[in-house]
Formats: structure tokens, C-alpha cells, sequence
């Protein structure tokens, strides 16, 4: 399940250039949108403060460039889109009351991109309670199984890959360069769980344990010494390192990891945020004067979008830089500095351009009853990236590739090579 | 306001205020209250402490099993929740109900064990301790397996946790554990302990109001008492007594245990000031007795003096009497010497006169002679002339040699006799020694006509060359030591045979003069004492003792020289005087 090579990407690229683009010109006959078009309803809950607000912010980002784009040319059937945003701070109970408050009082068409496990892990059951509503949950971002298996598969609809596929990938690629004994550091909540879950599994189909595992709380700011941790994973002498977590936490393990002189491998999943993770590493490294990127690498769910080959990398960066969308207004933005082009970003922007395409193929009529029908008959949609997408009745995964990132001055770029690690 | 340490009067200092001035100050606060406080802080100490510690224990009870109940309740609520969960789906989703759990009070943690014994899901951080990771409950086929079961644990560094584990699908398909923190039963504890000892401080307080208002009622009066009775031992009397019939009337008006006090009181101060007075009465008396002591000890003391002065006279008078025997001494010697001239003297002038008288007469002769025979002289008278001329020329060098002597004589004797402090001259030991020695012989001849001694003169040419002397005093030190000599030799040898010798010798730069006797030397057992004043072995009245010490101060204080003697009893008796020489080029 790793990424499709570049010569798929090439093939495509021929393809796309003959569909048009989704976000292409409008159709002619639509007109401005009426004063009184009523706008559709997204609602997105995710972290917009605390520490992994970065997440959340990022993600919306990405989507708003798209629907920005979308709106501008008329929005769907003359509605525009809005996507409502709704701060849980990466915290369930929140969560849960935001999702209800934008079923009941916001009146949302759908749910959109919610951001992180623990809070995805406890909306599920309310997908239930308003199965009657037909309010589905599109694209969350978090690779966890719950919402991905019986009984909530039915209720969600997933872009990207599973942390499955992510952990089983790294693990892969580990094994490939002799590196077998695999240690784990993980948040303590379904997040972190759900990787710890998937490592694990992709170690026993090789017959392998964990060779050690460590926690930290959810909430960890950078700030945080996680020394602790690196002396539990060191103690047990593994060949790697793989970090189930949020990128402020993950970034101080990195960081004490490196000041502790362990030289070792330390693999990320795509919900780390990898650019917030970078810019905090990175401040550190011209201070200290240490090396803590080259050991690094990513697992992620979208391809770079630094690979200017891909349509889609391209439309997202001349989306972001035409519409410049800002954080909404929830979010904490004290002391953040929006990100440049990057992962979830992308990854939001990929979201809502599926999503927009879903919604423009129910011609108009936005009868929520038939949304789940509209979507799983999506075969082999192409969004400009080298992945065709596909949705059925039995098929709410629509992508399994995975792709690796690292650091190459001061930028994450794909990994061509592997062996740079190896054993 | 006189404090007690400017208190330096006689009566003052007699008082019986004083040994109470270091009685300490009265305290501000009642002591009656003070008392009253510690019998009620006593009883509240204990009422706090038996009601909280009942209280603890009730809540600590009480909570253990309000804990170990919840999780109980906990424990199987998720265990009867999990079952699915575990056997179908991802352990996330277990984790996701496992977390719901971790916010309520009282759990620790909250962890999952799966049919395997794998902790799938569990809310520690970092990891999860040891002890509990190898935590064991029976398996569904063991006693109680399928019943929820409760174990104390301890985490080092962790705390003290009551596990409480509820079994899934009766234990097949694993087990829930909550641990109970005991931590927080314990910070109830105190809580609730802290909360009783605040009510029990505030009911405390209260008390203390209650007891300050009614104590301050009956500790007033005491108050002023006491403070009044301080005032008394600690400052002047008089008027204390004045200000203390202010205070103490009104008080002795109440007809309470504290009026009977003032009066009592009130009259004790009079008692007090009668004896007082007494007191500075007899002090006066005692003052005047001091005084008398002083007078006559002054008086004592100036008789003393007075004694002192007349001792020093006494020993004024002393020094000059022993000035008068040394200035006696002196003259004896001289007296010595004297006889001895005036027998010298005798001889030659007998010469004179004789010879005088003969050459008168043969003058008369002469003279009639011419009478006779007119002025023209018959040859035979003519032929006589020249003879009586001869005769007289011959008379007159005879009365020239004797005058010649006696002047000599007269001159040592002048010589001698000067006394004053002499200043050293150029002398000729050698002519000194032996005139002492002729002097000293002639002196004792003139005392004494049998006196009959041999002299032995051995006199070194080279020591006639003149050294720096006092010649008088010289002279003086070697005619005593001379006169010593000859009486000890003639009178051992009266019959003849006494010999004295005189030697002297230069030897490189001192001059040694040895005068020997063979009497009856010295005794050893006053030898070490013969250069003391005033030590004599001669008979009572013949000596002064006062010679040998004359004769050393000369030799060693007046020339720097040395005196010794060397002597063996019925043997000799030689003393020896060593002068330095120095050249007369040095002296000059």
C-alpha cells in the first residue's frame, strides 16, 4: 500500500489535462447567487485552540481556499458553501456538543473534516442517534478504525488512508532496511491507541512485538520534557521509532531524543502536523546548534505539495494564494503564524474539492436523504492527484496510498531513499 | 523617679525595696486570663483533635468503601460495555470508552487487560508501572473468577491505589481495572480535618472573648493591686506610699476577697514604712561609726609614716657614724706614720745640733784666739786656723747630710699624709713599694724598739719604669698591706727569724707586686671573708677591719687592677697586687 510511482503520475497527467477541472469554469447558466440563496451548511469541529490548533486552522485553511474558489464562481446551484467552524480543542465533550448544536440549531447539511481521534471516536454514536437526519460525517481527519468499521463505517465517509495502512507502511519500509525492533510513542487516548493498534498488528503479521511503548497526555505543549519517555524507548534498544502523537509533544520527544545523544529513527503519522512540528525543531536547531530533522520521517496520506507534477498540488497553491483564507473565527490566533502551503492544509483542500464535486452531482436537489446515494456512486474521480477516487455502498475508504516525507533543508520533501536509514 | 541602680545613699541602699528591683515588670495581660486561656486552648486542643480524628476516621471509612464501591461500579460497567468491544474492534475504541472514566474523582487510572493478559488499552503516562503491569486476578475457572475482586496496590512513586477489577465475559475475554486513588481519600481527609479544627479554632475564638470580658472584670482591680506593689519594690518609696493611699482606699471600700487584699495591704505598707524609718535611723548611726574608723585609722597610718621617717634617720646616722670609723682609721695610720717620722727625725737633728754646738764652741776658740793675740795671728795660732776650718767644713756637710734626709723624711710624710683623692701621676712602683715597705718598718720600730725584722727586696729593674698611678693611695694600700706583713711576721717570730720580702716583676702588660710574710697565715676558714669592712682577726680595739678592704677598693676599683692572696696556715702569707700597664703615649 505504499504511494503509486511517479510513472502513474505521469500517465495521469495526459488524462486530467483533457477532463476539465472540477473547480474549471462555471457552468454558463449560473448566475450570481440570489440575496436569499440559503448558504449549505458544513459543519467543522477541531481543535482551534491549544496546542494542536495548528490542525484544525490548517485543515480549514485548505478547504476554505477551495470553497472560496467555489463560491466565487456561484457556489453549487447558486448556494454558496460555508463551512461553520466549531472549536473542540481536541477534547471529546466538546465535540460532542458541537456536533450536536450544528445538527440542531446550525441546521448542517453535513459534518466536514473533523480533526483528531478521541473527538471523532465519541461523534460516532450521534451519527446514530440522527441516522433519521441522514447527517453524515465526510473525510475526518484521523486515520482511526472506529469510523472506519461496524457499526459507524455506514455513517462515514474516508478520504484519506488508515493509521492502519500509515503504521503497517512504516513498518514495511523499516523492515526492508533492518530495522525490525520497533518502539512506540503514543498519546494516551483512541489517537494514540489506535496507532499503537496498528503497529501492533503490523508486527505480529511479521511475527514481532512491540519492542517498548511509551505515553504522554494529550495537550503536551513543546514546552514539556519528555525525557522520560526517551529513556523508557531507549532502555529496550529498538532499531526505530514510531510516534503516535500531536506535533508540539512529538517534537519535544525529537528534541530530547537528539540532546540525549539517541541517534535513531523516528517515523510520524500524517496527523502530526509535520510543518508545525518543523518550525518548532527548527528554532531549536539554530539555537542549539543540533541536528534534530535528518533522523525524521513521515508517513503521509496525501501526496507532497512540493510535487508540482500533480494538477491538484498546483490548483491548491494557486488557491491559497489567491484567496489567502484566514482562520476562522473561533480559532486562538495569538502567536500563530498561518502556515504556508502544507499537509493537512492540502489535505483539507482535497477534502472539499471531493466533497464540492459530491454536493454539484445532486444537480441541485440537496435532499440530505440522498447525499449517501450520491457519494457511493463516485467511480474513479480524478482530483488532479495520481489516485483515482472511488466510493460504493461497501466502500466508504475511498484512498490506502500512503507517503513518506522527510527533511531536506528545512522543507519536507518526498523520500526517495530509504537507505539513509538503513541499519 | 529614683530607679534602683542610681541608688548609692546609705539609706537608700538600706531600704528593703532594693532586692525586689529585679522583680520583672508587670504583664500587660492578666495572668488570671492568661490561665483561664491555657485551660481553654487545653480543652479545645481536645475536643479539636478527638472530633477531628473521629471525623477522620468516619470519612476515611466511609470513603474507603464509597471508592472501592464506585469502582465497582465502574469497573463493570465497562467491563459489561467491552465485551464487544474487545473481541470485534480496534482497541481504540475501547480507549475512547476507558478515557470517558478518567476524569471522574477517585480513579487512578483505568486499564484493559484482554483474554491473552495484553493491556490493550490502558491511561498511564509514560508506561505503565510495574506493579501493575504484572497485577493478577484469578481466572474464570478459579474461585471467584467471574466476581469483581479488589487488591491494594502500591506504585512506587506513584501512591497507593484500592484495584478494583471486574471481569469480561467471567474473565475469557479479559479483565477491567480501576484503581481508586487513596491519595485522594487521604487529601479528604485532611480536608475534613482542616474544616473541623477551623470550626473548633472559630468556637475557640469565641470563647476566648466570652473569657477575656468576664476574667477582665475580676483581674482589673488584682491588676492595679499588683501594679501598685511593683511600684512599691521597684521605686522610691515615699511616694509610692503617698500615690498608694489613692489606690488602695477606693479598692478597700469593696467588701469582696480584693477589698479585704487592699486593706491588708494598706496596712502592711504602713508597718513597712515604720520599719523603714527605724532603718534609716540606724543606717545614720552606722555612718558615723564608719566615719570614726576612718579617722583613726588615718591616724594610725601618719604614726607609721612618722616611725618610718625616724628608722631612716637612724640609718642616716649609721652610714655617717661608719664614714667617721673609716676617717678614724685614716688617722690612726697617720698617727702611726707620725711616730715613725718623728723618731727618724730625732737622729739626724741630734746630728744638728750637736754638730751645731761643737762648731759654736770651736768658734769661740776661734774668736779668743784672736782676743789673745791681737788681730796679727802668731804662725803657730795661724797654723790652727786651717785646721778649725777643716773641722768646720766637715760639720757642715755632716748637718747638709742629715737635713738633706730629714727633708726627705718630712716629705714622704706630707707626701702620705695629703689624703685628698689623688690624680693619677707617672710613678715608680718599684721606689713606692719600697718606701712603703721602710715606712711600714720604721713605723713599727718607732711603736716598738725590740721590733726586729729581716727585709728581702727583689725588685725587677724593668718595673721602675713609671706607670699611671694614684701614688697616695698606692702608698697607702701597700703600707697597710706592709704594716700587716712585718706584725704578722714579727710576732710569730719575736725572737728573730721574721722575714718580710717584697718582689716585684712586670709581666708583659700588667706589673705584679708580691709582698710575703712568714707568720701564721691565714685561716681557711676566714679567708673568703678578709676583704670584707669591718672583718679583723685582731684582738678587740687593736684593728678597725677596715685596712684589706680600703686596700682592695684601690687596687680593683681605683686602678682596674687585681688582689689576691695566697696563704698556708703556719706557713706564709702572701698577697699579690696586679696593676695594668699602660704606656704613657696611651695615657696622654
Amino acid at each position: 500500500m505504499i504511494g503509486p510511482r511517479r510513472r502513474a503520475a505521469a500517465a495521469l497527467v495526459a488524462v486530467l489535462a483533457v477532463v476539465p477541472l472540477l473547480a474549471g469554469p462555471a457552468p454558463p447558466a449560473a448566475a450570481p447567487p440570489p440575496a436569499a440563496a440559503e448558504p449549505i451548511v458544513l459543519a467543522m469541529s477541531a481543535a482551534f485552540t491549544g496546542p494542536s490548533r495548528g490542525l484544525g486552522i490548517e485543515v480549514y485553511r485548505g478547504a476554505r481556499a477551495y470553497f472560496d474558489e467555489v463560491n466565487a464562481r456561484g457556489g453549487i446551484s447558486g448556494r454558496p458553501i460555508v463551512v461553520k467552524a466549531y472549536d473542540d480543542g481536541y477534547n471529546p465533550a466538546p465535540a460532542i456538543y458541537n456536533t450536536i448544536r450544528a445538527i440542531e440549531q446550525d441546521k448542517a447539511f453535513l459534518l466536514f473534516s473533523y480533526v483528531g481521534t478521541p473527538t471523532v471516536a465519541r461523534v460516532l454514536p450521534l451519527l446514530k442517534r440522527y441516522r433519521s437526519r441522514s447527517i453524515f460525517l465526510f473525510f475526518p481527519f484521523t486515520g482511526a478504525q472506529p469510523q472506519r468499521e461496524p457499526p459507524y463505517d455506514s455513517e462515514v465517509f474516508n478520504l484519506r488512508a488508515s493509521y492502519r495502512d500509515e503504521t503497517s507502511a512504516l513498518v514495511d519500509q523499516f523492515a526492508r532496511i533492518g530495522r525490525t525492533k520497533i518502539a512506540i510513542l503514543y498519546q494516551a487516548d483512541a489517537y494514540g491507541r489506535s496507532g499503537w493498534d496498528g503497529v501492533r498488528r503490523a508486527l505480529a503479521s511479521r511475527g514481532a512485538t512491540l519492542a517498548a511503548e511509551a505515553t504522554y497526555e494529550r495537550g503536551t505543549p513543546y514546552t514539556a520534557h519528555l525525557t522520560r519517555q526517551v529513556e523508557i524507548l531507549r532502555a529496550a534498544q529498538p532499531d526505530a521509532v514510531i510516534a503516535i502523537g500531536a506535533y508540539a509533544a512529538c517534537a519535544a520527544f525529537i528534541r530530547d531524543a537528539v540532546d540525549a545523544g539517541w541517534k535513531i529513527p523516528i517515523a510520524n503519522v500524517s496527523f502530526v502536523g509535520p510543518e508545525s512540528m518543523l518550525n518548532l525543531l527548527a528554532a531549536d536547531e539554530k539555537t542549539s546548534g543540533r541536528d534534530y530533522t535528518s533522523m525524521l520521517v513521515n508517513s503521509e496520506v496525501v501526496p507532497s505539495y512540493e510535487d508540482l507534477s500533480l494538477p491538484a498540488v498546483v490548483e491548491y497553491r494557486a488557491m491559497m494564494e489567491k484567496h489567502a483564507p484566514k482562520p476562522p473565527d473561533v480559532a486562538d490566533v495569538t502567536g500563530y503564524t498561518p502556515l504556508g502551503f502544507n499537509f493537512a492544509g492540502f489535505e483539507g483542500f482535497l477534502n472539499a474539492k471531493v466533497i464540492a464535486e459530491a454536493l454539484r452531482r445532486m444537480n441541485g436537489d440537496l435532499n440530505p436523504a440522498k447525499l449517501k446515494g450520491v457519494v457511493e456512486s463516485i467511480r474513479d474521480l480524478d482530483v488532479g492527484m495520481d489516485a483515482p477516487i472511488t466510493f460504493g455502498p461497501d466502500r466508504h475508504q475511498a484512498l490506502q496510498y500512503v507517503y513518506f516525507a522527510s527533511v531536506e533543508r528545512g522543507r519536507w520533501v518526498p523520500v526517495v531513499d530509504w537507505q539513509r536509514w538503513a541499519r | 523617679m529614683t530607679t534602683p541602680g542610681t541608688m548609692t545613699a546609705p539609706d537608700e541602699a538600706a531600704a528593703p525595696a532594693a532586692p525586689a528591683a529585679d522583680a520583672p515588670r508587670p504583664a500587660k495581660t492578666s495572668r488570671l486570663l492568661t490561665k483561664v486561656l491555657v485551660g481553654e486552648v487545653i480543652l479545645f486542643a481536645a475536643i479539636g483533635l478527638a472530633t477531628a480524628g473521629v471525623s477522620a476516621y468516619t470519612v476515611a471509612t466511609r470513603l474507603t468503601s464509597e471508592f472501592s464501591s464506585k469502582g465497582t461500579a465502574i469497573a463493570t460497567s465497562i467491563a459489561n460495555a467491552s465485551d464487544e468491544l474487545i473481541l470485534t474492534r480496534d482497541s481504540s475504541t475501547i480507549q475512547s470508552l476507558v478515557d470517558q472514566f478518567r476524569q471522574i474523582r477517585g480513579v487512578g487510572y483505568v486499564f484493559v487487560v484482554d483474554g491473552d493478559g495484553t493491556i490493550v488499552s490502558h491511561t498511564f503516562v509514560p508506561e505503565v508501572p510495574r506493579e501493575l503491569r504484572t497485577i493478577r486476578r484469578t481466572a474464570w475457572n478459579e474461585p471467584d473468577g467471574d466476581k469483581v475482586q479488589q487488591v491494594e496496590v502500591r506504585v512506587a512513586g506513584g501512591g497507593d491505589y484500592i484495584d478494583v477489577s471486574a471481569p469480561v465475559l467471567a474473565g475469557v475475554a479479559g479483565a477491567v481495572h480501576v484503581g481508586m486513588d487513596r491519595g485522594i481519600i487521604r487529601a479528604d481527609i485532611k480536608q475534613t480535618i482542616v474544616t473541623q479544627l477551623v470550626v473548633v479554632g472559630a468556637i475557640f475564638f469565641f470563647a476566648v472573648m466570652v473569657a477575656a470580658t468576664v476574667v477582665g472584670r475580676i483581674s482589673q482591680p488584682l491588676s492595679t493591686l499588683a501594679e501598685h506593689a511593683h511600684t512599691v519594690a521597684s521605686q522610691n518609696l515615699d511616694a509610692a506610699f503617698e500615690s498608694g493611699e489613692a489606690i488602695l482606699v477606693p479598692l478597700g471600700k469593696s467588701r469582696d476577697e480584693i477589698g479585704e487584699l487592699s486593706r491588708a495591704f494598706l496596712s502592711m505598707e504602713q508597718a513597712v514604712r515604720r520599719h523603714i524609718n527605724r532603718l534609716q535611723q540606724l543606717a545614720g548611726e552606722l555612718s558615723m561609726y564608719n566615719e570614726m574608723l576612718e579617722a583613726t585609722v588615718e591616724e594610725r597610718t601618719r604614726e607609721l609614716r612618722d616611725k618610718n621617717a625616724a628608722v631612716e634617720a637612724a640609718l642616716e646616722e649609721l652610714k655617717q657614724a661608719q664614714d667617721q670609723i673609716v676617717r678614724q682609721e685614716k688617722m690612726a695610720s697617720l698617727g702611726a706614720l707620725t711616730a715613725g717620722i718623728a723618731h727618724e727625725i730625732k737622729n739626724p737633728l741630734n746630728f744638728v745640733n750637736n754638730f751645731a754646738d761643737l762648731s759654736r764652741e770651736l768658734a769661740g776658740e776661734l774668736r779668743e784666739d784672736l782676743e789673745i793675740e791681737g788681730t796679727v795671728l802668731a804662725p803657730k795660732i795661724a797654723a790652727d786656723v786651717p785646721d778649725i776650718l777643716d773641722q768646720l767644713q766637715m760639720n757642715l756637710s755632716k748637718i747638709k747630710e742629715h737635713g738633706v734626709r730629714a727633708d726627705g723624711i718630712v716629705r714622704s710624710m706630707l707626701l702620705h699624709s695629703r689624703g685628698a683623692a689623688g690624680t693619677k701621676q707617672a710613678t715608680d712602683v718599684n721606689a713606692l713599694s719600697r718606701d712603703a715597705l721602710n715606712l711600714a718598718y720604721h713605723g713599727m720600730r718607732a711603736n716598738d724598739s725590740s721590733f726586729q725584722v729581716a727585709l728581702d727586696m727583689d725588685l725587677d729593674p724593668a718595673a721602675a719604669a713609671p706607670i699611671e698611678v694614684v701614688p697616695q693611695d698606692l702608698m697607702r694600700a701597700l703600707l697597710n698591706i706592709a704594716n700587716n706583713a712585718c706584725y704578722a711576721a714579727y710576732r710569730r717570730k719575736a725572737s728573730g727569724g721574721g722575714r718580710v720580702g717584697l718582689k716585684t716583676r712586670l709581666l708583659g702588660d700588667v706589673l705584679e707586686i708580691r709582698i710575703r710574710d712568714n707568720g701564721d697565715g691565714i685561716p681557711e676558714s676566714v679567708r673568703a671573708r678578709i676583704f670584707e669592712p669591718f672583718f679583723t682577726t685582731k684582738p678587740a680595739g687593736q684593728g678597725t677591719g677596715l685596712g684589706l678592704s680600703i686596700c682592695h677598693d684601690i687596687v680593683v676599683g681605683l686602678h682596674n687592677g687585681k688582689m689576691s692572696v695566697e696563704t698556708e696556715p703556719g706557713s706564709f702569707t702572701e698577697f699579690i697586687i696586679v696593676l695594668p700597664v699602660r704606656s704613657s703615649a696611651n695615657v696622654r
